[in-house]
């Protein structure tokens, strides 16, 4: 009898203790799962520097030959028209004029302009007209939003001001062409690495340790460096430096929080400091070895274009906003390159998906402000100086950028694309399963639940008032927040004011 | 502290007690346990924790309103499941007083 | 009460409903008319009084009693959804106004489409004009469904007009492709498949029947998302029947169902076919749901039942826009859209199918109601003819 009863009493023991303990299991779960998607190392490039960052293993995922196609005679781009900041400067200054000319008179037609901005617009009317209207309505009225907003966002452009700051010095601009400046100050021994391999090795090492989140190395193709006008040199036309045979391309991304409540509160500068500084860096430690090298990054120090580079590098794919993807970042990857003539071993470049989820996607051309994004289901018939790719309307992107409030710049595209993801066991998941995945069903669902069970704001929300209140993707973070920290009078667009 | 090891190793012991639960429970309430009953009560309670631990990784990241679709959706498919897991142990039991 | 017996009040009320429907329709056809004056004289401001021609295409006249020329209303697809404008041609043939109604498109393209001067750059065209995206208009980047809806009405309208009411010979109207693919054959095949399972018994008829059910609940209900709905049965109500070479998929959904009730009395969309009804059945085997509950109760409920239903479709007339009044859960299973409030209810709905067989289409489904009136007025029908003979 006492047996049987010793029994029963353990037997209710368990019973209650099973149920207690599923009921701990569930809280503690719960639990699990909540610090998992606030775990701090989960912020990508943002927690260490000993090549954690880099965690994805490219070797699964590489492909033969060059990820693009050349459909016709390729020539390398424009600084001047083909790259919006060079023009809109230039165009702005034909219209202000000089101590000495008048400026331009838009009724005068585009004849009237100067070479290069004569035989562009003449040949790109609308191009003409997007500019005008920036010069001529976006921008006056911006100035008169500035004035009522610019408190509500003093705390986002302090921070961003800490990071651009160190531009001011940092790194030094060449101040001759690249024969004389990329040497200038190598070091007379150059040493010998043991192999390419190790050269690449040691590379990307260091390069993590200044700083970039990802790396990658690739022969430098001719057709992506600017035709004239190389940095430290004149205006006129330069032949592709012998000595830029390699191409290392670093990024970083954005902070990820701050990334998120763009258009509004975001900042390019954060993510072009950390990726200019590491690039200045890499230079300088090639210098060191006996190298020549030169660092081509953000904001404006550029002698090649980037974007293709990534690619060739194998470090990710383009998308159809048109910059390029990682794996471990998506979207969101602010980049750099070291030109240099060290044997490396160079990378292949990678497919995990990006093409074919594009093509059905479609999220950042439904979000943005501008309408700069095609909704085209391939890029078929897109084709710039030869290459076929994805492609944006360029102006009227930086017309947002010109009407919007806050630091310079949108970003929404890189906010909102599915890919642009913290490093949390959801999305590793989900990032696995979807590259794993042949028939691209998985991406399919993915992008499903990702426009069904994730909230985003109107896209007309994100326009100057009247027609949108500067809206942000997602709320600001508290320390962006400047009615949190300061005793301030400020008017909310967000909020209607 | 949830991601410290210890947290897991004293998970594993919960597990370990919920599991004698389980069957403390089996034999009170008089089930055929067979070893493939077993195997799909350890699978809803694997699919009642990922219910529980996904969406709340998605509301950690700031994301609560795809946290509670995510919830609700996964949480209406477990208990529905739930309720025929239950049917499928009790098929058969041993009714005794 | 035996059927029998209730029998002469139901007839009374089928009577009630069917003449209360007739009367919301007279009653949204009026407002409506009257809510779309403002758009007429925005599209033609030199009427001074509009006559109705047909239900969508009025005569302006002037003052002094001149035709100023003709209206016409339509709505074309554009990105979000029917796209409303109210088009005007003179006597010549010409485009001389145009206003838009009513559109659901995304608020920036439809501000972009509207700066860059649509649909006013569309005035000055003639019925003769070939009205092509690419052809003779420009798109817009990036708007391309919008503007090409506001071109569709434009050369919709003109083309009408110009043929019907101006005598005028007008292009060869783009032929429509008809659309017949794996799910209207799929479809049919449903249908005729279940109608045959229901009528002859044999011994995998249950087994049949599950089949089916699975089907549609994953072609219709997942892949698809298009079962049938009140949404549909009012805008046949309405007068708002699609083209039927491009939607031959409703025509079926409806046709068979209202075939196979009046030749042999058989709901074969409900009992084989129905996503919902299939993911009811489901979770009801998977909680061993019982079969029915108390009759006093069952019977109370299925008026209550019918008064929602017909509430909804007298909305619906009313306001003249068939998903106003749509209350199905369906949208929130299949594609995870929906309020708040449908998202409890199907929770519900779901719930409350472990325990008790197929609860919506007993208690709430507006197309069960809509077949049980269906159902009665058959069997009034025949009754009347053996009295008859």
């Amino acid at each position: 009898m006492t047996n049987k009863k010793s029994d029963l009493s353990r037997r209710s023991f368990l019973k209650m203790g099973g149920v207690a303990g599923v009921a701990l299991q569930v809280g503690a779960i719960a639990g699990a799962g909540l610090e998992a998607g606030q775990d701090k190392d989960s912020y990508t490039g943002w927690q260490g520097r000993e090549g954690e960052t880099q965690f994805v293993d490219r070797s699964g995922l590489e492909i033969d030959g060059p990820a693009y196609e050349a459909v016709g005679p390729t020539r390398r781009p424009n600084k001047t028209t083909e790259y919006i900041f060079g023009r809109a400067y230039m165009f702005h200054r034909a219209l202000r004029g000089g101590e000495d000319s008048a400026g331009w008179n838009p009724e005068d037609g585009p004849e009237a302009l100067d070479e290069p901005l004569r035989s562009f617009y003449l040949d790109n009317p609308e191009a003409l007209a997007a500019d005008l209207k920036r010069e001529q309505e976006i921008l006056p009225q911006s100035q008169e939003h500035h004035e009522k907003y610019d408190p509500f966002f003093r705390l986002a452009e302090a921070w961003s001001d800490g990071w651009s700051d160190i531009f001011r010095s940092y790194p030094r601009r060449p101040q001759s062409p690249p024969i004389e400046s990329d040497f200038d100050g190598v070091h007379e021994v150059k040493l010998q690495p043991r192999s390419p391999e190790m050269a690449a090795e040691l590379i990307k090492t260091v390069a993590h340790h200044y700083g970039a989140t990802l790396v990658g190395i690739c022969k430098l193709n001719p057709d992506w460096v600017y035709d004239a006008n190389v940095v430290g040199g004149s205006r006129e036309p330069f032949e592709v430096p012998e000595h830029w045979e390699y191409a290392i391309a670093i990024g970083v991304p954005h902070e990820w929080d701050q990334v998120l409540s763009n258009p509004a509160h975001g900042t390019s500068y954060d993510a072009y400091a950390r990726s200019a500084v590491a690039s200045g860096r890499i230079a300088a430690f090639l210098k060191s070895l006996g190298y020549p090298a030169r660092a081509h990054h953000p904001p404006g120090t550029y002698d090649l274009i980037v974007p293709p580079i990534l690619v060739d590098a194998g470090l990710g794919q383009q998308g159809r906003a048109g910059f390029v993807l990682t794996p471990e970042t998506g979207a969101n990857f602010r980049a750099a390159v070291v030109t240099t003539n060290l044997p490396m071993k160079v990378d292949k470049p990678i497919d995990f998906g990006v093409s074919e989820f594009c093509m059905h996607c479609k999220i950042c051309a439904e979000q943005c402000p501008s309408g700069s994004i095609s909704f085209a289901d391939t890029n078929e018939g897109m084709t710039t100086r030869g290459y076929r790719h994805w492609e944006i309307d360029t102006t009227t992107c930086f017309n947002f950028w010109e009407s919007a409030m806050g630091p310079m710049g949108c970003r929404l595209c890189i906010a909102t694309c599915p890919y642009s993801r913290k490093n949390n066991w959801v999305h590793d998941m989900v990032r696995r399963a979807s590259t794993a995945d042949p028939t691209g069903q998985v991406d399919k669902a993915m992008t499903w639940m990702q426009k069904k069970t994730f909230d985003v704001p109107d896209v007309a929300d994100y326009l100057p008032p009247p027609d949108g209140r500067f809206a942000s993707y997602r709320q600001a973070p508290k320390w962006l927040d400047v009615e949190h920290w300061f005793d301030i009078d400020v008017i909310n667009p967000q909020k209607g004011g | 502290m949830f991601s410290s090891p210890f947290f897991w190793f004293l998970m594993g012991v919960v597990f370990v007690l919920v599991a004698a639960g389980a069957r403390a429970w089996a034999t009170s309430l008089g089930l055929r346990m067979t070893w493939w009953k077993w195997l799909l009560s350890a699978a809803w309670y694997g699919l009642l924790m990922l219910t529980v631990s996904m969406p709340m990784t998605l509301v950690g990241e700031n994301e609560s309103s795809a946290g509670m679709r995510v919830l609700a959706a996964m949480g209406l498919v477990t208990v529905i499941l739930g309720v025929g897991l239950v049917r499928v142990l009790v098929r058969g039991r041993v009714r005794s007083a | 009460m035996s059927a029998a017996r209730t029998k002469p009040r139901d007839r009374i009320l089928a009577m009630l409903a069917m003449a209360t429907v007739i009367v919301a329709w007279f009653l949204g056809y009026s407002r409506h008319a009257a809510d779309l004056l403002p758009y007429l004289e925005r599209a033609l401001p030199e009427a001074d009084r509009f006559e109705s021609l047909s239900g969508d295409t009025w005569a302006g006249w002037t003052v002094d009693s001149r035709l100023a020329g003709y209206v016409q209303i339509g709505a074309a697809d554009g990105y979000g959804g029917p796209l409303q404008m109210a088009v005007a041609l003179d006597t010549g043939g010409t485009v001389i106004g145009i206003t838009i109604i009513d559109q659901v498109e995304t608020p920036t393209f439809i501000g972009k489409v509207l700066r860059e001067g649509y649909p006013q750059a569309l005035l000055g065209r003639s019925v003769g004009d070939p009205l092509l995206l690419g052809q003779d208009v420009d798109g817009i980047s990036g708007a391309t469904y919008t503007v090409s809806a506001m071109v569709e009405n434009v050369r919709r309208t003109s083309r009408d007009i110009g043929e019907s009411r101006l005598g005028l010979k007008v292009p060869a109207p783009h032929p429509r492709s008809l659309r017949f693919g794996w799910p209207e054959i799929m479809l049919i095949a449903m249908y005729l498949v279940g109608f045959l399972n229901l009528r002859y018994a044999w011994p995998g008829r249950a087994w049949l029947r599950w089949l089916s059910l699975l089907m549609g609940l994953v072609m219709i209900g997942f892949v698809l998302n298009q079962p049938l709905t009140l949404a549909f049965l009012n805008r046949l109500l309405l007068g708002f029947w699609p083209a039927w070479q491009e939607q031959l998929y409703w025509y079926l959904l409806v046709g068979g169902l209202l075939l196979f009730m009046l030749i042999d009395d058989r709901n074969v969309y409900c009992d084989s076919i129905c996503p919902f009804g299939a993911a009811q059945e489901c979770v009801g085997k998977i909680g061993g749901a019982r079969r029915e509950t108390d009759a006093r109760v069952a019977t109370r409920l299925k008026w209550a039942h019918r008064v929602l239903v017909w509430l909804a479709v007298v909305t619906a007339l009313v306001l003249r826009h068939p998903s106003i009044s749509s209350y199905e859960v369906f949208g929130a299973l299949f594609d995870f859209t929906g309020s708040r409030v449908l998202f409890v209810l199907l929770g519900l709905v779901l719930l409350t199918s472990l325990v008790y067989r197929r609860p919506w289409c007993r208690y709430l489904c507006p197309i069960t109601a809509f077949a049980d009136l269906i159902r009665f007025l058959r069997s009034w029908g025949r009754d009347q003819w053996r009295r008859a003979r």
